[in-house]
């Protein structure tokens, strides 16, 4: 019993070292900028970009050609702000 | 004849039932996707951290003018440094920030040139000391119901600024510009971002830092510390005023970032200048006004530019009023890959003075004075947030008795580095 408790308290809290805080803002981000924007399809293109910073992935190089209002230097600076830097590096921000 | 009838409505209908059926599965997709991030909006505790490698040939030819004997510094140094990022989220309006980290030369453990603990704690984990793990950041961060106003109280993010972080091509990770200070301060600070008052493309904030030094006994935690002069002054006040303005634009450059930062101490105690031999405890007192003058994406392009100058005023109660200017100069540019490549220059004279404790190089190019020379640097970025940086310190420095050069040096260092962000 005790084991299975500290097995789903360690697994509960390497589940929350995982947790993107940011991915609700990036999404809203974009969708300010493209209202018709699947937002699955930001999600997907935010996952590449964890992968790697530039819009040549498949779901990023779709959600520009859907949205061209969005351009790939805004998408990554908004990939950035949201999901890459840490909150709290500059004291205030 | 229906049976051919029916089979043809049949393959008419198929692409609206596929396309149905995969609207249905992008929504289904997206409820679970929703039902998993209310999941982790509950889960406050956000881990990451930053691993750094570093490697550096170093190369210095050391003359002493006075008796004409020279001597050099060949070999190689390997270091590493190792953040690890614990940021717990208590409210809406409460944050709390903290990294305990560790940086060490390989396989050496227990280095340590500094005798004060006021340095010290400046340094945290930085200066290759070993491999105990400190705390460089450890503070709270309260917003307003005013949104525009923050406080913040505790071990916070005061070095590393800019324009370090262009040198990797990554964001601004720092507050204090890093030739202002390059060091870890505790105390409190309050912000203000002045937005509601200007325009969407105009941004001027203010932070106000009041980080206080303590002088105390190491063994009596309420008695002041002594030296062999009498009783230390048990407080030393530090004021810090950093007002940012930052203008975007597409002409001359996409962002303009203009930085003020002024600092004020007394009453500082440096065991290491007591020189008046006066038979009294010697304190010092200086100002220090640094600006930072960036251009990002100039004319559109991948090129960034920096000025930073440094202007102090310092006097000890032993010597006469001090007066020091220098500058760092950043030009680099980022190609769309996100590699980039650039240059820095820096002037300083026989009194400058920098607290640069919070470093990773193994050269002194950031704080030799009477110092004259370049950095060259390209960093290439992979996938998964690695970088990796090879540069060259090269610099000439003459004699600085002030601050204790009493030979001139000539160095080319070589270096590299491997960074991941986790």
């Amino acid at each position: 019993m005790i084991y299975r408790q500290s097995l789903t308290f360690i697994l509960g809290i390497f589940s929350s070292f995982l947790a993107f805080g940011g991915l609700g803002e990036y999404v809203g981000q974009v969708v300010k900028v493209c209202p018709d924007s699947n937002s699955l399809l930001i999600k997907k293109s935010a996952l590449e970009l964890a992968e790697k910073l530039h819009c040549e992935h498949k779901f990023t190089a779709d959600l520009l050609k859907k949205c061209s209002k969005l351009n790939c230097e805004e998408l990554v600076e908004n990939y950035n702000k949201h999901m890459k830097n840490r909150s709290g590096s500059v004291v205030g921000e | 004849m229906k049976i051919l009838v029916g089979l043809l409505a049949f393959l008419n209908a198929l692409p609206l039932l596929a396309q149905t059926s995969l609207e249905e599965r992008l929504s289904k997709l997206e409820e679970k996707m929703e039902e998993a991030e209310i999941e982790r909006s509950f889960q406050r505790l956000k881990f990451s951290g930053t691993f750094i490698g570093h490697a550096e040939a170093l190369n210095t030819h050391f003359k002493d003018p006075a008796n004409g004997s020279e001597e050099t510094n060949h070999g190689v140094l390997s270091g590493m440094h190792l953040g690890l990022n614990f940021d717990y989220k208590i409210s809406d309006k409460i944050d709390f920030f903290s990294t305990l980290a560790m940086g060490k030369v390989l396989n050496n453990d227990g280095r340590d040139g500094l005798s004060q603990s006021s340095y010290r704690s400046n340094q945290g984990s930085y200066g290759y000391t070993g491999s105990a793990a400190k705390f460089d950041v450890a503070y709270l961060r309260w917003k307003m119901p005013d949104e525009n106003l923050s406080f913040a109280f505790g071990r916070m993010t005061t070095r590393g600024g800019p324009p370090l972080h262009q040198l990797d091509g990554l964001d601004r990770a720092g507050t204090y510009p890093r030739f202002g200070y390059n060091a870890i301060f505790d105390g409190l600070a309050v912000i203000y971002n002045f937005k509601s008052f200007l325009p969407e493309n105009l941004e001027l904030k203010s932070r106000i830092f009041y980080t206080p030094y303590f002088f105390l006994d190491s063994s009596d935690r309420t008695a002041t510390a002594e030296d062999p002069d009498g009783e230390i002054d048990r407080r030393s006040d530090q004021i810090a005023v950093l007002n940012e303005f930052s203008l975007s634009n597409d002409w001359p450059a996409k962002k303009i970032n203009l930085y003020s930062l002024l600092w004020y101490y007394d009453h500082f105690y440096d065991e290491d200048y007591q020189i008046g031999g006066n038979q009294r405890i010697e304190y010092y007192r200086a100002t220090n006004h640094t600006l930072y003058l960036g251009f990002e994406k100039i004319l559109n392009s991948g090129f960034n530019f920096s000025w930073s100058y440094l202007l102090v005023h310092s006097k000890s109660d032993g010597s006469n009023l001090e007066r020091s200017d220098s500058s760092l100069l950043n030009l680099n540019y980022k190609t769309e890959k996100g590699i980039v490549l650039g240059v820095e220059k820096i002037f300083t004279d026989k009194t400058f003075y920098l607290d640069e404790w919070a470093y990773l190089q193994f050269n002194e190019f950031y704080q030799r004075s009477n110092n004259n020379g370049q950095h060259y640097f390209v960093a290439f970025p992979f996938e998964h947030q690695q970088i990796l940086r090879l540069g060259l310190y090269d610099y000439q420095a003459g004699k600085a008795p002030a601050n204790l050069y009493t030979k001139t040096d000539k160095t080319q260092n070589f270096y590299v580095m491997y960074r991941v962000d986790f």
